[in-house]
């Protein structure tokens, strides 16, 4: 009544300034839980992102090996005319001293890929001296640099004559190249030196590309042609060779219905065969009856039997419920266009665990009856049996992770929009390992409903 | 008094030692105050517990990076007004996540009702029922301004409201404690 005529209004933000209500005991305890729940999974999606990120690299590492496998082709030609740019610079040499054409001719011998160039340099050369070197200096390459002449080196095994058609081919171009060939031997040496400083790699790869380009056009275009077109089909392939979709499954083991989720992908080998893995998180209830441990007598009253105190209490089921992580990894075999079959292994990793046991339980009861006969009231003590359901507080599976089942699917896909499928996959899941040997059959089957793009 | 100092002295010591088991002290001696504040912005205590929670989160992250001049008076102020803060600007965050409590703002007539004096001793308990009359937004605004000591351009900015708009929720919200205290003690004194 004292400090009344004060504004209302001041009054209530006087009240409230300092005002604090009286801790109530239990609530530190329930923030801890609450701090818990805020980040549940963290530890568990760090685990499952290392996973999917060990598959998916293993897949672009796989991937870019293809790739490389590939298009080996066109690097090794620019090696291979690397390696006779290189060989043309060498030409100098022997170009320069054509009285050592033989012992060039020895080098020559010790390597197959060099020896096209040298040979040729080593024609121009013999061509500028003489015609006796000439001849002795083309007929041994042809015969001695088996890779690059082949074809060459065939119709010299075959006649004399074709080698001399070879020769000629071989020396048509250098012709044109080496502009005065034979009028004497220093004009030539001169000449030589002069288009040594520069034109030595056109004439090798001149040289080269000469007798290569009557081979191009019959077996190595068709066989050059035939690997672009490999080429044309790995790229078209490599476009749609990942698939990805979202899934939902029922799912349902001996005793309970279940629901899970996830994310898929799947990675296409071949046409007929694909690899696929993914994540989902799946909650899987199981009920399982002890049937060793069910006791004598289930129901009703049991006069005077005693028992000891621990037999007075068995388990006679277990009741579970898990949230978990499935990662399968799987072959899928494409049978026709729309359906397919799948077999492969899931890891797993329980997330929570809650078990309830059931247990019978004798109870020592005192009962009161009338003997029908005198109509006396007796007491005498009797054993009930009742059965209790308790929430168990061991998870022996909690936290775990496990090689946990073996997945086996048949499967149809249906096409919807452009890129879009629906699969729907009946499957089966059988539990392996350590999750085999758990009291409770975790075997479970149901259906996939995926989309896919 | 002495055994309030050796606990701040604890959760000084605490704190520069990094250690979490103090949390569990500031907690409990912290919750009723910060649950005072939460109060009066949710009707639902769960909500209000809620961002209790939320808020010893938030400072439980970065107490111990706390600066204070070490003096106990000193520090027993400013940290409980730190925490006060991170408390209102929780209940702000949840207030904004609920969109309709800053759309939908409830009109009632204006009965002009100037100046009430308070005749009985206020009980906490009662204001914040009167409180849980008002609209949300309104009671947002009468406690930052009236109790926090926001101005209408800090409660402006908080709330993403023109300051127009703080201050006739400021108005209104007032207008309609009176109102409903004027009623209540009626009802109190037999007279209706």
């Amino acid at each position: 009544m004292e400090q009344s005529n004060k504004e209302l209004i001041k009054e209530i933000a006087d009240l409230f300034e300092d005002y604090e209500e009286s801790y109530v005991p239990g609530e530190w305890e329930s923030f801890l839980k609450h701090k818990k729940k805020k980040y549940p999974f963290f530890p568990n999606w760090i685990k499952v992102a290392a996973v999917l990120f060990l598959i998916v690299s293993v897949f672009a590492y796989n991937r870019r090996d293809l790739l490389q496998q590939d298009g080996k082709g066109s690097p090794a030609a620019q090696q291979q005319t690397a390696n006779t740019t290189g060989a043309a610079k060498k030409s100098n040499g022997p170009a320069e001293k054509p009285a050592g054409a033989a012992q060039q001719l020895a080098a020559v011998r010790k390597s197959t890929t060099v020896s096209s160039s040298k040979g040729n340099s080593s024609i121009i050369s013999s061509s500028a001296l003489n015609s006796s070197q000439f001849k002795a200096v083309n007929t041994n390459p042809a015969t001695v640099s088996p890779p690059a002449f082949s074809t060459a080196e065939k119709t010299a095994a075959a006649d004399q004559g074709s080698v001399v058609v070879a020769e000629n081919k071989i020396n048509a171009p250098a012709a044109t190249i080496v502009p005065a060939p034979s009028v004497n031997q220093a004009l030539a040496q001169t000449q030589l030196k002069a288009d040594a400083a520069v034109p030595p790699a056109q004439l090798t790869n001149d040289s080269l590309m000469a007798p290569k380009k009557p081979k191009l056009s019959t077996s190595e275009f068709l066989l050059a042609e035939s690997k672009k077109a490999d080429r044309k089909e790995i790229k078209k392939a490599a476009v749609s060779k990942w698939d990805f979709g979202l899934q939902v499954m029922p799912t349902a083991t001996h005793t309970n219905m279940n629901f899970g989720g996830g994310l898929v992908t799947a990675y296409h080998i071949s046409d007929k065969i694909s690899l696929s893995s993914g994540i989902t998180l799946m909650q899987l209830g199981s009920g399982e009856n002890v049937s060793s441990a069910a006791p004598a007598a289930a129901s009703g009253v049991a006069y005077s039997i005693v028992k000891s105190s621990a037999e007075s209490r068995q388990l006679l089921a277990v009741d579970a419920n898990i949230k978990a992580i499935d990662i399968p990894l799987g072959l899928v075999y494409k049978v026709t266009k729309h359906y397919y079959t799948s077999a492969g292994i899931s890891y797993f990793n329980v997330l929570s665990e809650k078990r309830n046991n059931t247990y019978s339980e004798t109870v020592p009861v005192n009962k009161m009856s009338r003997d029908p006969s005198t109509g006396e009231v007796m007491s005498f003590s009797a054993l009930e049996t009742q059965q209790v359901d308790e929430e168990a507080t061991d998870r022996p599976l909690k936290g775990n992770s496990y090689l946990g089942f073996f997945n086996f699917s048949i499967g149809r896909r249906q096409n919807i929009f452009k890129q879009y499928n629906i699969q729907i996959e009946p499957f089966i899941k059988v539990p392996i390992g350590k999750l085999s040997s758990q009291d409770l059959n975790l075997m479970n089957s149901g259906i996939k409903f995926q989309l896919s793009f | 008094m002495d055994k309030k100092d050796t606990m701040f002295r604890e959760i000084i010591a605490g704190l520069s030692a990094r250690d979490e088991r103090i949390q569990e002290r500031i907690y409990v001696h912290y919750w009723g105050y910060l649950m005072g504040i939460s109060t009066r912005y949710f009707k639902d205590r769960n909500i209000a517990r809620e961002v209790v929670n939320d808020s010893f989160m938030k400072a439980f992250k970065t107490m111990y990076d706390f600066r204070h001049s070490g003096d106990l008076l000193d520090f027993q102020k400013i940290f409980k007004s730190w925490l006060s803060t991170i408390t209102v600007r929780t209940a702000l965050d949840k207030i904004r996540a609920n969109k309709t409590a800053l759309t939908y703002v409830e009109e009632y007539e204006e009965v002009q009702t100037g100046h009430v004096e308070v005749e009985h001793k206020l009980y906490a308990e009662d204001i914040l029922k009167l409180l849980d009359e008002l609209p949300d937004l309104h009671r947002a605004v009468f406690n930052l301004y009236e109790i926090e000591g926001f101005s209408h351009d800090e409660i402006a900015s908080m709330l993403n409201i023109p300051v127009s708009s703080s201050r006739t929720y400021l108005t209104r919200a007032k207008q309609k404690l009176r109102e409903l205290y004027k009623k209540s003690i009626k009802i109190t004194d037999g007279t209706v």
